[in-house]
C-alpha cells in the first residue's frame, strides 16, 4: 500500500523476446523488429530519468525475481499477469499462457491470471474451449484480446460471429471484464488494425461485460478516451501513460487530464507493464505526489489530482471493474 | 426554507427545452431540508464533450436562483470547481 492506498497493477508481463519464439516457416523480421525497438525505447527512457531498463528484458522473468520487485521492493498489494496473444510472427504467442500461470503460481493469492486467446488464429471453437480451461484449471479471472495475428488472421471485436461468442463464454464463465491491446502494434503491424473504435458496439451490446482498452489506444487517444466518455462499460487502462511520462511529462499530463475531465475517475486503472522496467516504485511514487499543474488547470479545465482520485486509479477501480473482492488487509485506504 | 417548487419547476422549464435541442435531458434529485439539488444528465448530455460548460453556463446558475436553494451538485460533470468558474468567468457570469 501507499499511504494508505491499494494498489493493484492491473498488468505484468512474463515473455520471450528472443530468438526462440520465432515462429517456424517465418522470417523472424517480427520478432527481431519488435525486441530491437523495445531496447532502444527503453534505453531512451532510461536516459530521461525514468526507471532504468533491464538488459535482459527478452527473456521471461524469474518468478522468485518478479515477486520480490512487486512485493518487497515496490508498494505492489496485487498485480494482475496478462497473457499477450499475439502469435502471427512468435512461436508460443509474445506473452505465452503457460507461462504467466507458472509466475502467479509464484504467490497465487496476490498474482492473478490474465488468460487469452485468438478466434482467428486458433479457431473459435478451440478459443472457447481454451477459455472454459483457462478459467477452470488456472482461475484467469479476465481475458486479454489481440485483434491482428497476420495479414490473413483479424478481427473486429464487433464482429457476432468470432467475437460475440467469445464475450458470451466470458459471462458464462463468471467474467466481468476482457481488455483489449489497442493502439501501439507489437510488431510491423498495420496500425489502423488496432483503432478502439470496434468495441462500441461490443460494448453496447454486452452491457454486462467490462472492456478494458490499453495503451489508451495510442495513437487513437482522442478517439479512445471520446468513446469511454460515451460508453460506461469501457474503462481505461494506464499502461503506457504510466511508462511515458518520465519521457513526456507534459503531454501525459494533457491525457490523463482529458480522461479525467471526459470519462471521469472510475474507470481509470494503474498498471506498470512490468518488467521491462523493472522500478515498478518508480511509477507508484510519482502517482502518489503527482500534481496538475494550476496552469493546465486554468487554460484546459482539468481536474485536481485529489487523494480519491489517485486511490481510485492505483486499484479501487480495477478491483471493482474485475468484480474483486478486496482483501480485507489491503481495505485501510478504502474506508478512511 | 424548503425549496420552492414552483420556481424549481419554472427553472426547468427554461433548461430543458435547450437540452433536449440536442438531443440531451436532464433531471433533478431535490434534498429539500439542505436545499440542496442534485442534476442527472440525461441522452445526448450523458457523455457530451461540453456537458462541463452546459453545467456551468446553464443549468447550475439557473437551479442557484431557484429560492430555497444552496448548493447544486451534478456527479457527472468531471471538471474541477476551479474550471467550472473559469467557464462562469469566461460566460461573464461570475467576477
Amino acid at each position: 500500500m501507499k499511504d494508505g492506498m491499494f494498489i493493484f497493477d492491473c498488468v505484468v508481463h512474463t515473455q520471450d523476446f528472443t530468438d526462440r519464439q520465432i515462429a517456424p516457416g517465418t522470417d523472424g523480421k517480427n520478432v527481431v523488429a519488435h525486441r530491437t525497438n523495445q531496447q532502444e525505447f527503453n534505453k531512451l527512457m532510461a536516459s530521461k530519468g525514468g526507471p532504468a531498463d533491464k538488459p535482459d528484458f527478452y527473456d521471461p522473468v524469474d518468478p522468485d525475481w518478479a515477486r520480490a520487485q512487486l512485493f518487497e521492493r515496490s508498494d505492489t498489494d496485487i498485480a494482475m499477469v496478462q497473457t499477450v496473444p499475439l502469435f502471427g510472427p512468435w512461436k508460443d504467442s509474445l506473452g505465452p499462457a503457460q507461462l504467466c500461470y507458472d509466475l502467479t503460481q509464484r504467490d497465487p493469492e496476490r498474482l492473478i491470471f490474465c488468460g487469452g486467446v485468438d478466434p482467428s488464429w486458433q479457431g473459435l471453437e478451440f478459443a472457447l474451449d481454451e477459455m472454459e480451461r483457462q478459467v477452470v484449471e488456472w482461475g484467469a479471472r479476465s481475458f486479454k484480446f489481440y485483434g491482428y495475428q497476420d495479414r490473413d488472421h483479424h478481427w473486429r471485436a464487433d464482429d457476432p460471429e468470432l467475437a460475440y461468442p467469445l464475450y458470451e463464454k466470458a459471462l458464462e464463465l463468471g467474467i466481468k471484464m476482457v481488455q483489449f491491446h489497442k493502439g501501439y502494434p507489437l510488431g510491423m503491424h498495420p496500425v489502423e488494425a488496432f483503432k478502439p473504435n470496434d468495441l462500441q458496439m461490443a460494448a453496447y451490446d454486452f452491457p454486462d461485460l467490462n472492456f478494458g482498452i490499453h495503451h489508451m489506444g495510442d495513437p487513437y487517444v482522442d478517439e479512445t478516451i471520446s468513446i469511454a466518455g460515451r460508453f460506461p462499460n469501457i474503462h481505461l487502462m494506464l499502461p503506457l501513460w504510466f511508462n511515458q511520462y518520465f519521457l513526456q511529462p507534459y503531454p501525459m499530463l494533457h491525457r490523463i487530464g482529458q480522461a479525467l475531465l471526459m470519462v471521469g475517475p472510475d474507470r481509470l486503472a494503474y498498471g506498470s507493464e512490468g518488467f521491462i522496467w523493472p522500478d515498478v516504485q518508480a511509477y507508484i511514487t510519482m502517482w502518489a505526489n503527482l500534481e496538475m499543474p494550476d496552469e493546465l488547470q486554468d487554460k484546459y479545465g482539468y481536474p485536481e489530482l485529489t487523494r480519491e482520485i489517485k486511490e481510485k486509479i492505483f486499484g479501487l477501480n480495477f478491483a471493482n471493474a474485475l468484480g474483486y473482492e478486496i482483501p480485507e488487509q489491503y481495505r485501510g485506504g478504502e474506508r478512511s | 426554507m424548503t425549496v420552492d417548487r414552483a420556481a424549481l419547476e419554472q427553472a426547468l422549464e427554461f433548461i430543458r427545452p435547450r437540452l433536449r435541442g440536442h438531443a440531451g435531458d436532464m433531471d433533478v434529485q431535490v434534498d429539500d431540508e439542505q436545499g440542496v439539488v442534485e442534476v442527472t444528465f440525461w441522452g445526448a448530455c450523458e457523455s457530451c464533450p461540453a456537458m462541463a460548460v452546459t453545467y456551468a453556463g446553464l443549468v447550475s446558475t439557473t437551479l442557484e436562483k431557484v429560492p430555497g436553494v444552496t448548493l447544486v451538485r451534478a456527479e457527472q460533470v468531471h471538471a474541477s470547481p476551479r474550471a467550472l468558474l473559469g467557464i462562469r468567468r469566461r460566460l461573464g457570469m461570475a467576477s
